[in-house]
């Protein structure tokens, strides 16, 4: 924490140094609600990407202030609830988590700081609302229930959070087109004949209706609050461990990476076909150079083991270079696969499968063959004379097909030798 | 057109297993070309012709062929297909062949095995070698357009029928086979993949095949075929057998296997069939090469690497 704290002090003179500083001086002395509404104004210019990194620092050093002001002016207490608050009040709640969002705008060589920083106040943002009891129960429970983090409970997790967006968004333009409305109406009711007690009624509802305004763009600004938080953690865990590698490995880190790649591609093949000419049945040694290997010295018995082709993983040099530590690392590696299909057999496997078909196809003529001959050999009613008789026919019926079908008659068109 | 002293030059090359560059195949390919479109779909071949069985890409083991039987061109050669797939060295293997048949065609006849195919390379290794080996696709291709050209059959001095797989139900003469239009993909059904794919059997007549292609022919049909068409012998590989020979169906069939230790694991004999000048016939049988050489490390790293 000190750590955060340091870097973002270093941030905050970084940005007074900035030429903007001297226009800031001019802002200096401007109340709360003023200098809220400048704050916000540039926020939401922020957040349509029509904002310069000089108006996102200018911005982000507004929103210190009032962040600065509101905690010295105790505007929220945790033992408080939301019916505590003021409506005038409500809105400055927001000044976390558009600071968290601005400094999370904020272009810099090292962007880690910056993430760091825009994490701390998100979540500064997140736990006053949970203090006011502003956070949906679901939300709560969500984060408090340790689920297993699987991709089911985060997909639930993020269309709830996508609904309860969508809710605080359709709410907040209803509230809009209802002032809209009642602005028109009022003000064509003014044209005709102003009437001084209908103007009192209407400030009620506005009151009424600003809070409930201020109340579903908070609610909006904690769906996104969680999201820009979720994802800001796995940026910061990515760079982590970029930079912990990089630092592992220098500069030559890349054609390292590529080489080491190579080699163990090279040494997968080598492995693979050095091995085989000893990868031969142990029991009994059925072939002549691999005994003639062990006698001579050159091969053991023992080594006469499986071939197993290990999986090679391919992906991209970043990936494979490094232990697949994470699952995502391991999901990443397996997307880069080579555009055909690999073996899912060594070449050992395939030819013993090959031998086996073979044995079988032996094995089941050769039971034909002899149940055949034993039925021949039951039939008792057969006599010799009749087997005899048989083979006769078979003779007779060869003979009478080799006269049909004369010797070589299929040769005709017989063709020169080359 | 490359002179001789080329050819000479990448076939002492290939015989020390370095296979050749994407342009030198390109190359060989269009000439092999050529000369296999002139050959016959049943193709005579002249005694004496020492005739082999599959090879399957085990370079080393088709080196201790040529020792065994005498080095190519001195002795005539007669290969039932089967080149590639399998082994570690399908390149060099099938590279190797296709350079002497350019060099000598009269010398050496290659045919067709099912393995001369570009479905089944896809699936058996010599696709994933040529990736492993140039870093592309290219010279597979080059491969498997030329496969195309190769003859299905052969005929020794118009007495033994040579070809890789068997009979077919819809080829009852070597008239038949002749009018076949080869140049093609091996289909998936019909009788030119009958001739590739069929095995011999012990029971009579046409049985389904278990390999899902082609037929099994009984004695009955083998002893018809060859009254028919004049024929003392049909010669076939296709499958394995342990001794690397085996007479069947009253000596009307004999299958050939060249690939010993197939797999370099079923531990396997090999064998080739001699046919002398007057047409007497002698099995030679080999072990595995001694020594298997290591394979060269230096091969390029596929695109997919980087």
């Amino acid at each position: 924490m000190v750590e955060v704290e340091e870097v973002s002090n270093k941030m905050q003179a970084q940005m007074r140094l900035h030429p903007a500083a001297a226009a800031e001086e001019e802002d200096a002395d401007l109340p709360l609600p003023a200098l809220f509404d400048k704050a916000s104004h540039l926020h939401s210019l922020a957040s349509s990407s029509s904002l310069d990194q000089e108006g996102i620092r200018k911005g982000v050093d507004l929103l210190r202030r009032c962040d600065e002001m509101v905690s010295k002016l105790g505007l929220f207490s945790s033992n408080e609830t939301k019916d505590d608050v003021s409506t005038a009040n409500l809105k400055y709640l927001l000044v976390p988590y558009y600071l968290g969002e601005m400094t999370e705008r904020v272009a810099q060589e090292d962007r880690i700081p910056v993430l760091k920083a825009s994490q701390d106040h998100l979540k500064e943002f997140i736990s006053i609302c949970e203090a006011l009891e502003l956070i949906s129960e679901d939300e709560l429970e969500l984060s408090r229930q340790k689920q297993p983090d699987t991709m089911a409970n985060r997909r639930a997790q993020k269309v709830a959070r996508f609904k309860r967006q969508k809710a605080a968004e359709t709410k907040l333009l209803e509230i809009k087109e209802r002032k809209e409305r009642r602005r028109r109406s009022l003000r064509a009711a003014a044209l005709s004949a102003p009437i001084e007690a209908g103007e009192e009624d209407a400030f009620e509802d506005d009151g009424e209706e600003e809070r409930e305004a201020w109340l579903a763009t908070i609610s909006l600004a904690l769906c996104k609050a969680f999201d820009l938080l979720d994802m800001l953690k796995k940026e910061e865990e990515m760079l982590l461990a970029v930079k912990e590698r990089q630092a592992k490995d220098g500069n030559a880190f890349a054609r390292e990476m590529l080489d080491e790649r190579t080699k163990k591609a090279e040494a997968w093949h080598h492995n693979a076909a050095n091995r085989a000419p000893y990868s031969k049945p142990a029991d009994p040694i059925t072939c002549a150079t691999f005994a003639q290997d062990v006698i001579e010295g050159r091969a053991s018995v023992s080594q006469a083991h499986e071939h197993k082709h290990q999986p090679l993983i391919f992906g991209p040099a970043s990936l494979v270079g490094g232990g697949l530590t994470s699952e995502r690392e391991r999901m990443a590696a397996q997307v880069f696969q080579p555009s055909y299909r690999l073996p899912t057999m060594s070449i050992e496997e395939a030819g013993l499968r090959e031998m086996k078909m073979m044995e079988k196809w032996q094995e089941r003529t050769a039971k034909m063959i002899q149940e055949s001959n034993s039925a021949w050999h039951k039939d008792g009613s057969r006599s010799a004379q009749e087997d005899e008789d048989a083979e006769e026919e078979k003779a007779r019926a060869w003979d009478d097909w080799k006269d049909d079908n004369p010797r070589g008659a299929g040769n005709k068109k017989l063709t020169p030798c080359g | 057109m490359p002179s001789h002293a080329d050819l000479d030059r990448q076939i002492s090359q290939l015989r020390e297993c370095k296979f050749l560059g994407e342009a030198e195949v390109r190359a060989l390919c269009e000439q092999a070309k050529a000369i296999l479109m002139e050959e016959w779909n049943v193709q005579p071949v002249r005694c004496p012709v020492t005739v082999c069985g599959d090879i399957h890409g085990q370079f080393y083991d088709l080196i201790e062929l040529f020792r065994i039987g005498g080095d190519s061109p001195d002795t005539n050669y007669l290969f039932m297909g089967d080149y590639v797939d399998r082994g570690y060295y399908s390149v060099e293997t099938v590279t190797l062949l296709v350079a002497l048949k350019v060099r000598y065609r009269d010398r050496i006849t290659i045919l067709r095995g099912n393995h001369e195919s570009r479905q089944i390379t896809q699936v058996y290794g010599f696709y994933d070698e040529c990736l492993r080996k140039y870093g592309n696709a290219n010279v597979w291709k080059y491969f498997t357009d030329l496969f195309d050209y190769l003859p299905l059959t052969a005929l020794v001095e118009n007495q033994v029928f040579c070809l890789h797989g068997g009979l077919s139900p819809s080829l009852d003469t070597l008239d038949n086979i002749r009018a076949l239009d080869r140049i093609q993909e091996v289909p998936h059904e019909g009788p030119m993949c009958d001739l590739l794919w069929s095995d011999p059997d012990d029971r009579c007549g046409w049985g389904i095949s278990p390999r899902g292609a082609g037929y099994t022919f009984g004695q009955d049909i083998a002893q018809q075929f060859n009254h028919t068409n004049g024929l003392t012998l049909i010669s076939r590989a296709h499958q394995l057998v342990m001794e690397g020979f085996n007479w069947c169906q009253d000596k009307n069939v004999v299958t050939v296997f060249s690939a010993p230790n197939y797999c370099y694991r079923c531990g396997n004999m090999a064998a080739i069939l001699e046919i002398g000048e007057n047409m007497d016939q002698n099995f030679l049988q080999f072990d595995p090469a001694p020594r298997q050489i290591e394979p060269d490390t230096t091969r390029k790293t596929p695109d997919y690497f980087l």
